[in-house]
């Protein structure tokens, strides 16, 4: 269980201080071709901020040995905002009026389609924290709609129980995504106010959950801004690794998401700076070389551009975060965050290609049956 | 003088619930004669030595190898002379029943020609000799799903080869035995193939638990003086490993900025 | 009559315990093992178990090894 480890690196951290990094601890994480525990820390210290440029140039080099010059593209498809939980930094907090929708089934084939016509083969679908609006059975529903249309079917949804997975597995889903959003668990009380999502640790076992029930991927991260970054970060890495650990069958993937401007006044207490973020990154890159890493539409275009070569292998493209929207005949539902990068599909492959990186819309075949029968 | 550290000098680890000081196992194949067996174990200091089953001439028995092995010693029998699970199980069996405790290195191996393990018989025998209550210590090829199959049957370490047995060819499977070390959270012991003390101080500064040494040593010109090195060799290699290798360079730092982007803020 | 040693065959005067048979051997009990007809049989039962026409019988010692 990840949950024995987190609690017990919890105290671990209690008498270690990410203050007490030397430049030498740093220098001999770089050094060491692989990184344990306390390489990965010193790297998230504020000794590391020196060391950002060597450490930019190792990552680059690891990333181009994994996995070459090419990045998978996807884009999330938001089926309902419907949401039961009152997370203060969201759009979809229950308190919040907005307009509220949830896809029908005929629109959801209607926005497949207009998605797919754009040559993406990964499809993440989104719905609001709401079991009621959005259960599991219409999750599975959607996904059997889709399922002839995308060679790879994901989830960004409440976490389920482990049988829940496996229906959803059967159903055609592959990959979870799901984010602890902040890993400390006073902080994770105080933004999460009412809900089912203030179990912190139902959250944070999801991945675990999703492993078990044969899921080929997890994506997992905090929201940086809530907690205190460094902390955040060293959790993610230590969640990411222990999964690769116990499920060496399972492809990892971190992401790094910053909080973004939203409908409600909630601001981050701990705001990342680019130097920050670039530091995070590069320390998930070095700590687990062959791990995915994500990087969302929440970044601007001209950051998106310049964090590519430091170690990210997936990017979200011609993403919408309303609830529809990609075929004109929907009628959308509110956002849950502002878009920062707004270019189309053929825009992002433009850029990679510009940059001599191959845009991939397709890198597994998810070989059961697809019409999901 | 800055001093040592002492918890680098106290370092013991743990194999089925024993604490172990010595990280060099020793063989007692190939000697001239028994007799150097217990000044071997005096000058390795090592603390688990290995032995093997054989049937007896009955019209012309000799004095057996266990008198030689001083009191205090962990003895580890092996099963060489397996070609299938079911065999290694059965020696095991005997072995047990002789007193010589319930450790047993697994050895299962058809290939005569290579004297290559058998990963698959390996892994049959060891969840059953688990089963059946005995520490399990399986020689194996340094391979990540055996290994980790292994780990999950309850075997107490795993011995992946360095180079086929006798061949004194060093580390010759050093990136795969390095993944066992980083993926396997069991003591990896490299058995076979060590055939110098800077190849056990190799394995051990690569975070390897221990070696198990024997022909080096029996084929010495000078086994007793090759015992030594190999019982210092593997204290440097482990002082080394807690100290913490210092850091390779990689090459010159290239010239075109990946972080350049950040001064514009 | 004749048992089986080992695999070879062995020819004994008249029925026997495997205890006195080991004592006429000279075979240093202490650190032997002996199947008898594929059961190992711990030293303490020896003076049992009589020999008799077409047993089989495993001897087996420690050598060294690694």
């Amino acid at each position: 269980m990840f949950f024995d480890e987190f609690k017990s690196w919890q105290k671990e951290l209690t008498h270690y201080s990410f203050e007490q990094v030397s430049q030498g601890d740093v220098e001999r994480a770089l050094g060491h071709e692989r990184l344990d525990f306390m390489d990965f820390l010193a790297l998230l210290s504020p000794a590391a901020k020196l060391y950002l440029e060597p450490m930019a140039q190792k990552a680059h080099r690891l990333t181009l040995q994994n996995f070459g010059k090419s990045i998978l593209l996807f884009t999330p498809l938001y089926l309902a905002n419907f949401c039961s939980n009152q997370c203060v930094y969201c759009s979809y907090n229950i308190k919040n009026k907005i307009l509220r929708r949830k896809l029908s089934l005929a629109e959801v084939e209607v926005e497949g389609k207009a998605i797919a016509e754009k040559g993406l083969q990964h499809l993440l679908l989104l719905t609001g924290e709401s079991r009621q609006a959005s259960s599991p059975e219409y999750i599975a529903d959607c996904t059997r709609i889709l399922r002839p249309y995308f060679a790879s079917l994901g989830i960004e949804v409440y976490p389920l129980e482990t049988q829940e997975y496996r229906e959803l597995y059967a159903a055609g889903i592959d990959t979870l995504t799901i984010y602890q959003e902040v890993y400390d668990e006073d902080i994770y009380a105080s933004v999460h106010l009412a809900g089912p999502k203030r179990i912190h640790r139902y959250r944070l076992e999801a991945p675990e959950r999703a492993c078990e029930a044969g899921f080929s991927g997890v994506t997992i991260g905090a929201l940086l801004g809530l907690g205190e970054w460094r902390k955040e970060a060293f959790f993610t890495g230590l969640h990411a690794s222990y999964l690769q650990k116990t499920y060496p069958d399972v492809e990892i993937v971190v992401s790094a998401p910053r909080m973004r401007p939203h409908a409600g006044s909630y601001k981050p207490q701990y705001p990342i700076t680019d130097a920050e973020l670039v530091q995070i990154l590069l320390a998930y890159r070095l700590f687990m070389p062959r791990g995915g890493i994500t990087l969302s539409t929440r970044e601007s275009a001209p950051m998106r551009d310049a964090l590519l070569p430091l170690g990210i292998t997936k990017l979200s493209a011609g993403s919408l975060t309303s609830v529809g929207g990609y075929a004109e005949s929907t009628e959308t539902g509110s956002a849950q965050f502002e878009v920062s990068d707004e270019r189309s599909v053929e825009e992002v492959v433009a850029m990679l290609r510009s940059k001599g990186y191959q845009p991939v819309f397709c890198d597994w075949v998810n070989l059961r049956d697809r019409r999901g029968a | 003088m800055q001093q040592v550290n002492c918890e680098l000098l106290n370092d013991p680890f743990e194999i089925g619930g024993q604490k172990l000081r010595s990280r060099l196992f020793t063989g007692t194949g190939k000697f001239s004669s028994h007799e150097l067996v217990p000044q071997i174990i005096e000058a390795s200091g090592t603390q688990v030595v290995t032995m093997a089953l054989r049937r007896l001439d009955w019209r012309n028995p000799q004095e057996n190898i266990l008198n030689y092995i001083p009191k205090g010693i962990t003895l580890l029998p092996n099963t060489s002379g397996a070609r299938t699970a079911e065999e290694a199980i059965r020696i095991a069996r005997l072995a047990k029943a002789a007193g010589c405790g319930n450790w047993i290195k697994i050895e299962v191996i058809q290939d005569q020609r290579y004297l290559l393990p058998d990963n698959p018989e390996t892994l049959i025998a060891a969840e059953q000799l688990v089963k059946e209550g005995f520490v399990v210590l399986p020689y194996m090829s340094p391979d990540l799903g055996t290994a980790r199959r292994l780990e999950s049957v309850g075997a107490a370490a795993v011995m992946p080869l360095g180079a086929p047995i006798g061949s004194n060819r060093g580390l010759q499977t050093r990136e795969l035995i390095r993944i066992l070390i980083e993926e396997i959270s069991l003591p990896i012991i490299v058995d076979a193939g060590i055939g110098r003390p800077s190849e056990a101080a190799e394995a051990l500064e690569m975070g390897a638990a221990a070696v198990l040494v024997n022909t080096a040593i029996a084929t010495a010109d000078q086994p007793l003086e090759m015992a030594h090195a190999f019982r210092l060799a593997v204290e440097a290699g482990r002082s080394a490993y807690l100290a913490g290798l210092g850091a390779r360079r990689d090459q010159a730092e290239a010239s075109s900025p990946l972080t350049g982007f950040l001064r514009e803020e | 009559m004749n048992i089986m040693i080992n695999g070879e065959k062995a020819e004994l005067r008249d029925t026997i315990s495997l205890q006195r048979w080991v004592e006429e051997q000279n075979i240093p009990h202490t650190t032997v093992i002996i199947e008898y007809n594929g059961e190992i049989i711990p030293e303490e039962r020896w003076g049992y178990v009589e020999l008799k026409q077409g047993d089989q019988l495993e001897i087996l010692k420690f050598v060294g090894g690694g």
